[in-house]
């Protein structure tokens, strides 16, 4: 392994090699900034383009634009609170209450830096222990993946916000539209009224933008007569991130990226639920939950770490078996086959170059990212901020709606696009918090598919779903998880009655 | 009833003037092939991989591939349907793709609503089981679901996909009853069946045969008449005794009533791209199953698996 990794590593030093992985991440990066287009369009958009180049050039703008993509999501939410990806949800928690108090820079840059960190850390686990941990993805079968979810969902609870009982209706409706589509499980049509472009279930990216960016545009055209944030306001170069705050992040950057691997090993988890689950254990295992939402530095590199380290360890699976994981997985496989590298252990026997070549590539434009991301983006990009809303208001919906047309070629989605940014909208004025909904329709489908599927292949015995030591570790945890707070708060009332 | 007649065949040579018209300078402007699925797919790979072979052979026509994901496809095919019959809008239909939506499902459009041009790839589905079960050949994973019907767990993607039919074929073919286990797509069935969740699964023999050659799973038999020629050491079913055909047949369609002689010019283009040793290393390279089948055949085939599917459904429909 380690002389065909010196061979990979000479044969990426060539000109062509370089610019290529700069420029994936420079595209990446823009990419991911742009709601609208995330990494699976982006991804879906190089492929043709790149067939007539070698397997390694067309490896390196992959690795690039998924590695910069994860950050550049990050972008838009701190500073308009607009998730560029639906990996950067969790980002905008606490990324854009840092931005409204002026420390946007700040923000950025440690969306920056733990955005490259988990996919240093994620790349070096593909490196290093993809082997290993191929054995753990198979390990999770349908109960496994049930409890998972169900894992995911109990996580809501940390999202509820200022009033539990609207956050649970928005997480219910979220529920309920993951409900819709073709069930393929008896092959009915459930809430599609007729319509075919219904049959796939409501896109997430629709979801996403329809609720996110849309009522936040209104909300700028409310606003449209004031200017942007001022050169003064905005502190760029003032918010001096010095060494003492970045190594209090370290135990943040550990953790998440340890999450976010984990998840990414797991087929059908993607980076959202890696970025919530790692703000969540972030918030958990803080000294200071309630400053989480309302700008901590911590919340914002949970989040992208989070995502990040979700990167290189989901290309495990595919690499190691040919089995990809997620819909980028799939792609980049895609993007393997044309050059006809067909993924699985004959990959790394016959194609030893490409595969470590890949591998490097990933972990190289983590690099790239910092200076990229780190040096010149960060100033670039703040300047948004600066932009009158009654330009940047227009400019976000035209995005918006060519991203989305370019990928469905369906104007329905475009309608549907609309009707969730009306939801979106008068869910926002009602005060109902809107990520527990995102978080229901991510996890809903996979909750009810997987637990549905574990119960024919046991025909109908319930005690299947927790025959695996697998499973019964990770329901364990969900007790946890649901009851420590509530001994915490016994505790506390206990204390406070033994006081008075 | 003549100036009935006569109304009718003026306007009969006046179509006939405008298709010939259509015809003697095809194609004067850009020709769109639209893919049912989203980019980097099987599908969407072999459209762009195919698409400057067609354009060479199309006298330097601009043809653009155009995704309209949604439905497993159907969601393009009933544009195609719908379009303009005029030979600048194409499709790349997928069979049994094409037809298995048309049950139970809310696709509006039959099979009569196209025009079949040439195919590119037949790729019979086969039957791969993880390599610690028992089953070491086709028969005896058959006589397990004979002797114990409903317990041997074989997945492939959701009710009513080509996989689901496959299998189903298979059992009336062979008398026997599996427990299919429906997953979100083939890959996920994969994972489950290395992974030793379930006993097998059903799927294209592309998609399988790379986990055969690795042994982290067996393929026990593909459902066609003979051997594939890629594949020549995994045995058909029919040698087992259960004659079974079904693969993906995927080819150029376009809407009913584009001109004979347009079709006639695009199925030309296939065969011609189809002969390409340039196309042939390329399809070599992705491990395509190339089929040339010319319009007449390729209706035939779509015309056969909707009887087949039509009968299979009178007596047992999948989807209630």
């Amino acid at each position: 392994m380690f002389d065909q990794l010196l061979m990979a590593f000479v044969a990426l030093a060539t000109i062509e090699n370089v610019v290529a992985m700069f420029l994936g991440t420079l595209i990446g990066i823009l990419i991911g900034a742009l709601p609208g287009l995330t990494t699976t369009i982006g991804l879906a958009l190089l492929i043709p383009l790149s067939f007539g180049l070698s397997p390694l050039v067309a490896l390196g703008l992959m690795a690039g634009l998924y590695n910069g993509s994860m950050y550049g999501g990050a972008i838009p939410a701190i500073l308009l609170n607009i998730p560029g990806t639906p990996s950067a949800i969790a980002t905008t928690f606490d990324g854009y209450p840092m931005a409204r108090k002026g420390r946007a820079a700040e923000a950025l840059r440690i969306a920056c830096y733990s955005s490259a960190i988990g996919a240093l850390v994620s790349a070096l686990a593909l490196l290093l222990l993809a082997p290993p941990l191929s054995l753990v993805t198979l390990a999770f079968g349908p109960a496994e993946y049930f409890w998972v979810a169900a894992f995911g969902l109990v996580s809501i609870s940390v999202l509820l916000g200022s009033d539990p009982i609207k956050g649970l209706i928005s997480a219910t409706l979220g529920l309920l539209i993951a409900s819709v589509g073709m069930d393929t499980l008896t092959g009915r049509m459930r809430f599609t009224f007729g319509n075919l472009e219904l049959a796939d279930g409501v896109n997430i990216v629709v979801v996403l933008i329809g609720l996110f960016a849309l009522p936040r545009v209104l909300r700028m055209a409310e606003e449209a007569i004031k200017t942007g944030v001022s050169r003064d306001e905005l502190r760029l170069s003032g918010s001096r991130l010095n060494g003492r705050a970045l190594v209090s992040l370290v135990p943040t950057w550990l953790r998440s990226s340890a999450i976010g691997i984990a998840v990414g090993i797991l087929p059908g988890a993607g980076g959202n639920i890696a970025a919530f689950l790692s703000y969540n254990e972030a918030k958990r295992a803080a000294r200071d939950p309630e400053s989480f939402g309302t700008g901590n530095p911590r919340g914002v590199a949970a989040a992208e770490t989070g995502n990040s380290s979700d990167n290189a360890a989901s290309l495990i699976p595919t690499l190691t078996l040919g089995v990809p994981g997620n819909a980028i997985a799939a792609l980049i496989m895609g993007g393997l086959l044309v050059h006809g590298l067909q993924p699985g252990p004959a990959l790394f026997r016959d194609n030893g170059v490409i595969v470590y070549g890949f591998m490097l590539q990933m972990l190289i434009t983590s690099v790239i990212l910092v200076g990229l991301g780190g040096l010149i983006a960060t100033r670039l990009f703040a300047q948004v901020l600066r932009t009158p809303q009654v330009l940047l208001a227009p400019m976000i919906v035209a995005l918006m709606f060519l991203g989305l047309f370019t990928v469905s070629n369906s104007s329905f989605q475009l309608y549907l696009m609309i009707g969730f940014g009306l939801l979106g909208y008068t869910m926002e004025r009602l005060s109902f918090p809107l990520p527990p909904m995102i978080l229901g329709v991510i996890l809903g489908s996979m909750a009810e598919q997987n637990l549905r599927m574990s119960l024919m292949i046991s025909r109908g015995d319930w005690s299947y779903l927790l025959a695996s030591p697998i499973s019964k570790l990770i329901a364990i945890l969900i007790l946890v998880v649901l009851f420590v707070p509530v001994r915490r708060a016994f505790r506390k009332k206990m204390a406070m009655e033994k006081g008075s | 009833m003549t100036r009935m007649t006569g109304l009718l065949a003026s306007a009969s040579v006046l179509l006939a003037g405008t298709a010939a018209f259509a015809q003697s300078d095809y194609p004067s402007r850009q020709i769109e092939l639209m893919v049912g699925f989203s980019a980097g797919g099987a599908l969407d790979l072999l459209a762009r991989q195919a698409q400057p072979f067609l354009q060479k052979y199309l006298d330097g026509a601009d043809i653009v591939v155009v995704n309209v994901p949604g439905a497993g496809g159907a969601v393009m095919n009933q544009r195609l349907a719908n379009a303009t019959p005029d030979g600048y809008t194409l499709g790349l239909l997928s069979m049994p793709g094409v037809v298995t939506v048309l049950f139970g499902t809310d696709a509006e459009y039959t099979i009569d609503d196209f025009e079949y041009s040439g195919t590119f790839t037949f790729e019979p589905h086969s039957i791969m089981v993880g390599a610690n079960t028992p089953y070491q050949t086709g028969a005896e994973l058959l006589d397990a679901a004979r002797a114990a019907p409903g317990t041997v767990t074989i997945g492939g993607a959701g009710i009513g996909s080509a996989a689901h039919l496959a299998l189903k074929s298979l059992e009336l073919a062979a008398g026997v009853e599996f427990n299919f286990i429906p997953s979100q797509g083939a890959a996920e069935m994969v994972n489950q069946v290395l992974g030793g969740h379930i006993d097998g699964g059903v799927t294209t023999i592309s998609a399988s045969y790379t986990h055969h050659q690795e042994g982290q799973a067996r393929v026990l038999g593909v459902l066609a008449s003979q051997r594939v020629g890629l594949t020549p050491d995994i045995p058909t079913f029919a040698e087992y005794g259960a004659a079974v055909e079904w693969g993906a047949l995927r080819g150029i369609a376009a809407p009913a009533g584009t001109p004979q002689e347009i079709m006639d010019r695009i199925t030309e283009a296939v065969r011609l791209t189809m002969d390409d040793p340039e196309f042939q290393e390329i399809a070599a390279r992705n491990q395509m199953v190339l089929d040339f089948r010319d319009g007449a055949a390729f209706r035939a085939s779509v015309e056969e698996v909707y009887l087949t599917l039509e009968t299979m459904w009178a007596d047992d429909p999948w989807i209630d």
